[in-house]
């Protein structure tokens, strides 16, 4: 009995011991593989979409770099891209960067964040509070170095870099200070030593988007090659051993940059204005020893450079499409509540959307009372997705978007969808105008409160008026109308009022001539 | 004795399985290579058996420069270099406005056939570079990559593509412009000039002519105007939004709608997260007594007398909300920043202060040095629930 016990545990021991042993010796064998999964660093929720198979491997057969340079730029007011379409179909948005950058971090890689600016296109109070995420999210995910955009600098700007702390700002211009460059809230050059590594980088706004910004109140401005001479020396100076320099600005100025300043030798010069889609390797900057990188559009992708001190090759690079592989980072959807708490404490007032007339001088009358008489109509429209427009702003979005006019210019009635304000007697809120929810009748077909006053005896006009109302809210589809190749699209209005809201981004599938059989209705009936 | 034996065993008997597992795994991470279209290296797996193998020439093509709107296409010829039949299917494409068109029936050893790319130039004037994805049955490549790019050009432009006015004195005019132009036609017009705010339209003074064309910002333009927008003294303080419309003779571009943006302000000025100019107040909103609430703004002071100009709490209503001012910061000669930080603190009693039937703005207000300004007035928007 003693002796079979004995026995087992011989066979137990051999077994567990055995097991280590593999995995200690095969650990050691395979040290030298990449760090990185080629399934993606880690999927996120499950998804119809497969982001590996659709957007490709990334870091295959990349060993653990010296130092990784991570470069974006160009978000465009993306602080996430839109969800309409299905985020899996969505690339870009600042919490799956942020997940991106921690796990490398976590795969012990060093990091050097760089951001080439453009962080904002629009204008407006809300777009002045998109900025001030963007800072405060960059300065959280460690960012070193973030340059400005043209339309950065139209914003309001200086208050929120007053309240940047000043440990983690990484505002860093060659040739754009607020006030002016010994006020200390912006950087001219940054030398950050990592890995073994050290790396010099700047940034400049290009020669003509200094020259359309013309004189600032609140910012010095200077032409890039009047403030690149006063800086770069010391940056060669330094000695380092890659010199970065990101140009927010069109690929030929960033090549011309780099020919004019090839003895101070930049090694990667980023453009941020490239095509959407960053191409699969860096080009070489002819005459130079410097390589362009190109970021694309709306922050959809990061760049890396893995730097390799003496390796062979000596760099390997990366376009990373920040998709649903990468898991919403909570630290950011937190930032996303508090912004959209901002957003419901200002109001629409206090955003300045000041309410303009329809162009058609009428007046909204709600879904609700066209539905009284096109009963056919109301059946189709309350089993489409329009009827549910603005329900699908509060139950299915995290967090609840219904205060966010980006969002709402296309989820209720009564608004301008392109830029973004209500219209007299438009949408305001649920409270104050709930015949305005859905995405309803008005929003294509004008707005119908005196055609449907009339229609109810409740204003009196004669016969020709009454048509001519009629005639005012009817829509006609020209033969073969749709928005794809081939298809009739200026001659129409249809197509294009639904391109309005199904835009490329928001919905890239849209094929109007799939999508009018779902909601077909024919006048009164 | 006999269990250190044992020990020693099993890790002999482990280390030697374990380092012939990870050796294995090794070498099928590194077997031969091969090279594909493009330059990359792929790695071959050891088998011997018949595989299709897909190769493009020319993965990129370049359509060089279109009109926006416009679509060009693009055959590419894929061969089957492999000595098993290639089946090709349309993956996915960068953007929606790419298409790809191929034929599904496989392609038999040393065929090609051609996959035509198709894209709708809809983007804005600039580079631009779209990828087709082609799924296929080569295991050495699940996915092959098409790309084209090129640049776009609008046969129109304005240039810059608003009107900002950036700071404007309060009580003082200023101007700016843009130049609207023709890209692919001579003859432009540009007339009927509308701004959108009918509030403050009669403020603003608009003045269309026409310009040389050495004199235009874009050198491919063959026609082009000037519009200056100037403000007029009056306008309110605060943020300035409007929209000037206009009509062109244009192909693409009938009607213009430029924005006009810029701010009027005094020689004081506050600003920060949660400042509504058009309120000239903080909205703090709902706040939780439990929670609290806090704010940070910045008071900038603009003009000769900024550097001398200090702040000092005159009256803080209701006397709940706790007010700080900081040290003053200058960032110019003409431009100084003193933070004035604002806090309902944790355990404030339930109150309204919203602007509203149930009760005024919290009103705090700050005396100052500079001789033109005497007294600062800030409003605070906010409501204590339990």
């Amino acid at each position: 009995m003693h002796i079979r016990v004995m026995q087992r545990t011989n066979w137990w021991m051999i077994v567990s011991l055995a097991s280590i042993g593999m995995v200690v010796i095969g650990s050691i064998l395979r040290g030298a593989d990449p760090p990185a999964p080629e399934k993606g660093l880690t999927a996120a929720a499950q998804s119809k979409v497969d982001a590996v198979e659709a957007n490709g491997p990334i870091f295959v057969g990349w060993p653990k770099p010296d130092v990784a340079l991570v470069f974006t730029g160009s978000m465009s007011g993306y602080l996430e891209p839109c969800g309409c379409a299905g985020l899996e179909n969505q690339k870009g948005g600042l919490k799956r960067r942020f997940t991106f950058l921690e796990q490398l971090r976590k795969q012990g890689w060093p990091v050097i964040a760089m951001d080439g600016g453009s962080q904002e296109r629009d204008t407006g109070v809300q777009a002045v509070l998109k900025v001030d995420f963007a800072y405060k999210a960059l300065a959280l995910m460690g960012y070193q170095v973030v340059g400005f955009g043209e339309n950065d600098l139209k914003l309001d700007l200086l208050p929120i870099v007053l309240n940047l702390d000043p440990a983690t700002n990484p505002l860093v211009s060659a040739n754009v200070a607020i006030g002016d460059f010994k006020s200390g809230l912006t950087k001219r050059y940054k030398i950050i030593t990592l890995g073994g590594q050290k790396i010099g980088a700047t940034t400049v706004l290009g020669a003509k988007e200094v020259a359309n910004l013309g004189t600032l109140n609140d910012f010095k401005l200077l032409p890039p090659r009047q403030a690149l001479p006063e800086i770069v020396p010391d940056l060669k100076n330094a000695k380092c051993d890659h010199l970065v320099l990101l140009v927010n600005g069109t690929p030929d100025e960033a090549k011309q940059l780099a020919v004019t300043y090839k003895d101070f030798g930049f090694d990667w010069v980023l453009t941020t204005k490239g095509a959407e889609v960053p191409p699969k390797d860096p080009s070489k900057i002819d005459g130079t020893n410097a390589h362009l990188i190109e970021i694309g559009e709306k922050a959809e992708y990061a760049v890396v450079v893995g730097l390799y001190k003496g390796g062979n090759p000596s760099y390997r690079y990366q376009v990373v499409p920040l998709d649903h592989r990468f898991a919403d980072a909570p630290e950011i959807t937190k930032m996303q509540i508090e912004y959209q708490h901002s957003l419901e404490n200002m109001g629409l007032n206090g955003l300045g959307l000041r309410t303009t007339p329809h162009p058609s001088g009428g007046k909204f009358a709600g879904t609700k009372t066209c539905e009284e008489c096109h009963t056919h109509a109301a059946e189709v429209f309350d089993n489409t997705p329009h009827a549910k427009a603005t329900e699908t702003l509060i139950s299915r979005t995290t967090p609840p978007r219904i205060n966010d006019p980006e969002c709402i210019c296309c989820h209720v009635t009564g608004w301008e969808p392109q830029k973004q304000f209500p219209f007299e007697t438009g949408y305001r809120s649920l409270k104050e105008t709930p015949a305005l929810v859905g995405n309803g009748c008005e929003n294509c077909h004008g707005p119908a409160a005196k055609h449907a006053d009339v229609e109810n005896g409740l204003v009196k006009v004669n016969d020709a008026q009454k048509e001519q109302l009629r005639a005012a809210l009817r829509l006609k589809i020209v033969e073969n109308e749709g928005n794809k190749p081939g298809q009739v699209y200026d001659k129409g209005k249809v197509a294009q009022m639904c391109m309005q809201c199904h835009d490329l981004d928001n919905s890239p599938d849209f094929d109007f001539q799939k999508y009018w059989p779902k909601m077909k209705h024919v006048g009164k009936d | 004795m006999r269990i250190i034996r044992l020990i020693l065993f099993a890790v002999l008997v482990g280390g030697l399985v374990g380092g012939a597992v990870a050796f294995v795994q090794v070498r099928n991470d590194l077997p031969p290579v091969t090279e594909l279209p493009g330059g990359t290296m792929l790695v071959v797996p050891g088998s011997k058996e018949k595989m299709a193998h897909a190769k493009v020439e020319e993965p990129h093509y370049d359509f060089g420069t279109m009109q926006r709107g416009t679509a060009k296409s693009h055959n590419f010829t894929i061969t089957n270099s492999g000595d098993a039949p290639l089946k090709l299917k349309a993956g996915t494409t960068s953007c929606k406005c790419t298409l790809s068109e191929v034929s599904e029936s496989a392609i038999a050893p040393g065929e090609s056939t051609q996959v035509k790319v198709q894209w709708t130039a809809k983007a804005d004037n600039g580079p631009f570079r779209q990828t087709a994805n082609i799924m296929t049955n080569d295991p050495l490549q699940s996915t092959v990559e098409l790309t084209v790019d090129g640049k776009i050009m609008s046969a129109s432009g304005v240039e810059p593509s608003d009107l900002m006015f950036d700071k404007i004195p309060v009580g003082e005019s200023k101007s700016t412009q843009t130049f609207v132009m023709a890209m692919l036609q001579d003859d432009l017009t540009v007339t009927d000039p509308v701004l959108s705010d009918p509030t403050t339209r009669d403020r603003f003074d608009v003045k269309i002519e026409p310009v040389d064309t050495k004199d235009l910002p874009n050198k491919n333009a063959r026609r082009g105007f000037k519009v200056t927008v100037t403000a007029l003294p009056g306008l309110p303080a605060g943020r300035v939004m409007q929209w000037l419309s206009l009509r062109t003779n244009l192909q693409d571009a009938e009607k213009l709608e430029i924005p006009i943006m810029g701010q009027v302000v005094g020689d004081i000025s506050v600003h920060g997260t949660g400042w509504s100019e058009d309120h000239s107040a903080l909205m703090l909103g709902n706040i939780k007594s439990s929670e609290g609430g806090h704010a940070k703004l910045s008071i900038v002071v603009r003009g000769a007398e900024a550097a001398g100009t200090t702040f000092a709490i005159k009256s803080v209503d209701p006397p709940e909300m706790k007010v700080k001012i900081g040290e003053p910061r200058k960032l110019k000669d003409t431009l100084v920043q003193t933070p004035l930080e604002i806090e309902i603190p944790v355990g404030t009693r339930p109150m309204v202060h919203l602007d509203t039937s149930q009760g005024d703005p919290g009103h705090i207000v700050l005396t100052t040095t500079n001789p033109k300004i005497k007294e600062l007035a800030v409003d605070v928007q906010f409501a204590v629930e339990r």
